[in-house]
């Protein structure tokens, strides 16, 4: 579970679907800036995961973006959302909901907690591999986010 | 002061004030002795006394009793008559014979308003009569009336036996109506008289005083109608200072206006006796003999005791009649109770199982709302409607009968033609629902003993009316009466209205929660459909995805076969991506907040044709928009998206070279209904057979691929949406000529 520290800037991925992590997986590694991988599909081990890392400055900073999942077993990714929101350690992390729901209330209500982008999981591969691309070269590289310069322990 | 009365000062006008109690004087055939207790002082006495007691009038005004009589009559009187509650209860006694007395008189006595008054009545040729001739009479009659007489049965018998008992040329049996008239239903008579059965007599003939003094004391007996009055003296009671109240007095001398009215009949003698049913008068023996005629006290007694028994007779006969129709009335109902528990519409039930609650009547009909169930003869359907409607608006009460309908409710009657008794039961207000029945006209023709509209004329005495003269048949057409509604029936129209209103609530708190049960499983089905597309598009995106993978990864060691399988396999999920996109569109709807305001059409067409831009230039169509669209009521997104399906729909059925799609509007035809719109093509149409089916969700009629190739899901979320909005939508079509679609987007009253 614990994460290998590395200066690599590093994704958290929430996702229950292991055949949909495996897609984003197979996407974010192939991909020609690869980047550290963090994969949670629970409310609870998310949270856990945060905490430790915290409490361990040696495995690094906290990941660089975290990609939520709406639909998941137990708490879903709205309330996820706003947990990672409310926390200090969290709250400045842009979080990408990626959901196979459309609906225009979802979309909203995502925003409206401080989501930073929203995408549907389509049923066109080759469209979906290009979003993921274009979120991690967005995010990890043209972006500046503020924990690039957040010293993890202060 | 108490003047006997005279013709001089009586009339017809003053005929119903008339104080008949207090005639102050007797018939000429009696004595009157007014005694005070306990003495026996005369204080009041006739003055005929000595004609017929050989006494003269100042002899025996304040003289004992005691003085006049034996001293057996005397002890007699004082040992077993006067113990006797006599107050109003006149009693007869053996006969007295007073000393200087032509011979024995019959005497009857009784108490009134603390007088003693003793009538004794002489009549010269009275008939010997052995009491056992009688009793054995009497014992006869008593025998044949019993058995299963009917009423008029009972009476025919009983008018027979009385005139065998006092000999009179004729014996009625009147029966008063509610109305008071008077109705012969059983006569015996001289064979050679003409008859008078069937006729009706009104009210007026007997005024209420005397129909109250009938009630009270219940035999009269005029022996001789063409009497002068014989004074009681003196006029007032000496010790209340008041005229002598005669109310119970057999001798009493009657208003002149009765004996005229006999004598204009040709009677010369008269005796009636009541028939009091539950304190109620419920008819008399009538006996008029046309010489003068004397009753002697035996046969008075067996009259009065076969009256007092045929009242007994005639009440039990009633109450059976009526306690074996009111049973009857309850089993019906008990029938229709049980009928209600298969069926589930409260006028079928009413109409088919029980003949309408097994009322009397010609027909009946239950009007629910615009349903009409009808039993036997009734008013046609839009007679019945009018009916009920009028009834709606003019009865306020929830029973309602009439036996006269023409005259006590002309509105009524205008929709009833050949009705003449009708009974309403009202069941409901909102929708007005009511049970009817209906009675035709009983009698077409009354026989009236003379013109009862003119009981009065003119007479010779000037300004004074008179009894009418006339008693030849007098034939009345009475127009629209039937038989009169009955308490018992009355009761049971309103246990009709009470099971009503019973199952009507039990329906109704059924209903509501036959409707939460509904709402409870929509959401649930919709909650279902939501999810499942839901959770069903995961896996689904995985199929998808790793066929890719494989493309990606394999492309090389696979043939041409292999990467054309996994193609399909690829297109397949995105077929299925796009049937799950509808089912959660569709289910979405139902979830979905919806706003109702005001939405010009024009501008929602023209979104949805925004919508449509590639679809238009693609085909060519040509979209002809005859007139403005009007503005209506309901949610602007929700009505683009029907016209985006609609217009879509109408694009894609199209095989013809030159398209056209044109969208429009019906006015109304009555006002404050919405407008009918429409959206028509020259498309390929549909079949007839098929104008339900289109509206089933993913039901498509044609080839997957053809026409576009939709989901099927299209015309499913249009009703849906226009069901939201309250309205409805239907389709005209002809195939190879083209498709009307028709909606609203508000209730309307056909739908």
């Amino acid at each position: 579970m614990s994460p290998i520290a590395s200066q690599k800037p590093s994704i958290l991925i929430v996702e229950d679907s292991d055949e949909d992590f495996a897609a984003m997986e197979r996407i974010l590694l192939r991909s020609e800036a690869p980047v550290g991988l963090h994969r949670c599909s629970r409310a609870e081990q998310t949270y856990r995961l945060l905490d430790e890392w915290q409490q361990h400055p040696s495995w690094g900073q906290l990941p660089a973006l975290i990609v939520l999942d709406l639909n998941l077993p137990g708490p879903d990714g709205r309330t996820i959302l706003k947990e990672l929101r409310r926390r200090d350690a969290t709250k400045r992390i842009p979080v990408v909901i990626f959901s196979t729901s459309s609906s225009q209330n979802d979309i909203t209500w995502c925003y409206e907690n401080g989501a930073n982008s929203y995408h549907v999981k389509g049923m066109d591969y080759p469209v979906f591999k290009h979003s993921v691309e274009q979120l991690s070269s967005y995010w990890l590289r043209s972006a500046q986010l503020p924990g690039s310069e957040r010293s993890h322990a202060a | 002061m108490a003047e006997p009365v005279t013709p001089q000062t009586v009339d017809l006008t003053n005929c119903d004030r008339e104080p008949i109690h207090i005639p102050g004087s007797i018939q000429p055939h009696a004595a009157m002795l007014v005694l005070r207790e306990p003495d026996l002082t005369i204080i009041q006495a006739s003055l005929n006394t000595t004609e017929k007691l050989g006494l003269p009038h100042s002899e025996i005004l304040g003289a004992p009793l005691a003085r006049f009589i034996s001293a057996e009559d005397l002890a007699y009187l004082q040992a077993r008559v006067l113990p006797l509650s006599l107050e109003a209860v006149p009693q007869y006694l053996p006969p007295l014979h007073f000393a200087r007395a032509p011979r024995p008189t019959e005497a009857i006595i009784h108490r009134y308003k603390g007088a003693l008054i003793l009538e004794l009545e002489d009549w010269p040729d009275r008939p010997a009569l052995h009491h056992q001739e009688v009793f054995s009479a009497l014992k006869n009659t008593l025998a044949a009336l019993h058995g299963d007489l009917s009423v008029v049965d009972f009476c025919q018998l009983a008018a027979e036996h009385v005139r065998s008992f006092i000999g009179f040329d004729r014996v009625m049996v009147y029966r008063f109506a509610e109305d008071l008239s008077g109705h012969v239903i059983a006569e015996a008579k001289r064979d050679d008289l003409e008859a008078f059965l069937g006729l009706h007599y009104p009210a007026s003939d007997i005024p209420k005083q005397a129909r109250e003094l009938f009630k009270r004391s219940k035999l009269r007996l005029i022996p001789d109608l063409r009497y002068a009055p014989i004074a009681i003296q003196p006029t007032l009671r000496p010790d209340t200072r008041e005229p002598l109240d005669m109310s119970y007095s057999v001798t009493r001398s009657v208003s002149p206006i009765h004996v005229e009215y006999l004598q204009n009949m040709g009677v010369f003698a008269s005796l009636s006796i009541s028939i009091v049913i539950d304190d109620r008068l419920w008819g008399l023996f009538a006996c008029h003999h046309y010489s003068a005629r004397y009753v002697p006290h035996t046969l008075r007694m067996a009259c009065e005791f076969l009256a007092h028994t045929l009242s007994f007779l005639v009440a039990g006969r009633e109450a059976a009649e009526d306690h074996d129709y009111a049973l009857h009335l309850h089993e019906q109902h008990r029938a229709l109770e049980e009928a209600i528990a298969r069926e589930a519409d409260f006028g079928r039930a009413l109409a088919d199982a029980t003949t309408i609650g097994g009322l009397r009547a010609v027909g009946a009909a239950v009007v629910t709302g615009t349903q009409i169930h009808r039993v036997g003869q009734t008013p046609d359907e839009p007679q019945l409607r009018a009916l009920a409607h009028a009834v709606a608006k003019t009865v306020s009460e929830n029973i309602w009968a009439s036996d006269r309908l023409a005259e006590t409710a002309p509105a009524l009657a205008a929709h009833a033609p050949g009705v003449a008794g009708l009974l309403v039961a009202v069941l409901s207000r909102d929708p007005f629902s009511c049970v009817l029945w209906f009675r035709e006209e009983v009698l077409k023709t009354v026989n009236w003993a003379g013109d009862p509209t003119k009981p009065v004329v003119a007479g010779p005495l000037g300004e004074r009316l008179t009894p009418r003269k006339s008693f030849a048949l007098w034939q009345q057409e009475v127009r629209g009466h039937s038989d009169a509604w009955t308490d018992t029936e009355i009761e049971a129209a309103r246990r009709i209205r009470h099971t009503y209103h019973e199952v009507f609530s039990r329906r109704a708190q059924e209903l509501a929660r036959l409707n939460d049960q509904l709402a409870e499983r929509n959401r649930q089905l919709d909650a279902f459909a939501y999810i499942a597309s839901h959770d069903l598009k995961e896996p689904l995106r995985g199929i998808h995805n790793f066929s890719q993978f494989v493309l990606e990864d394999c492309a090389k060691e696979l043939n041409a076969d292999g990467i054309s399988h996994l193609q399909t396999i690829s297109r397949l999920t995105k077929r299925m991506e796009s049937l799950l996109d509808a089912l959660l569109k569709f289910s979405r709807l139902s979830r979905s907040e919806m706003t109702s305001r005001p939405v010009n059409l024009n501008t929602a067409l023209d979104d949805a044709l925004d919508l449509l831009s590639s679809l238009r230039q693609s085909s060519g169509v040509d979209i002809r928009i005859p007139r403005l669209l009007p503005t209506v009521q309901g949610d602007a997104d929700l009505i683009a998206e029907i016209f985006a399906n609609l217009v879509a729909n109408a694009i894609r059925y199209n095989d013809k070279p030159s398209k056209w799609v044109e969208i429009g509007y019906l006015d109304s035809t009555r006002s404050g209904e919405p407008p009918t719109l429409y959206v028509a093509d020259n498309g390929i149409g549909i079949p007839r057979e098929h104008f339900d089916v289109i509206f089933r969700i993913f039901k498509r009629l044609h080839g997957r691929d053809d026409f576009g190739g939709g989901t099927g899901a299209g015309l499913t979320i249009v009703q849906k949406l226009i069901e939201r909005h309250g309205g409805r939508i239907w389709v005209e079509s002809e195939p190879q000529v083209g498709t009307r679609v028709l909606f609203t987007l508000a209730p309307t009253s056909a739908s």
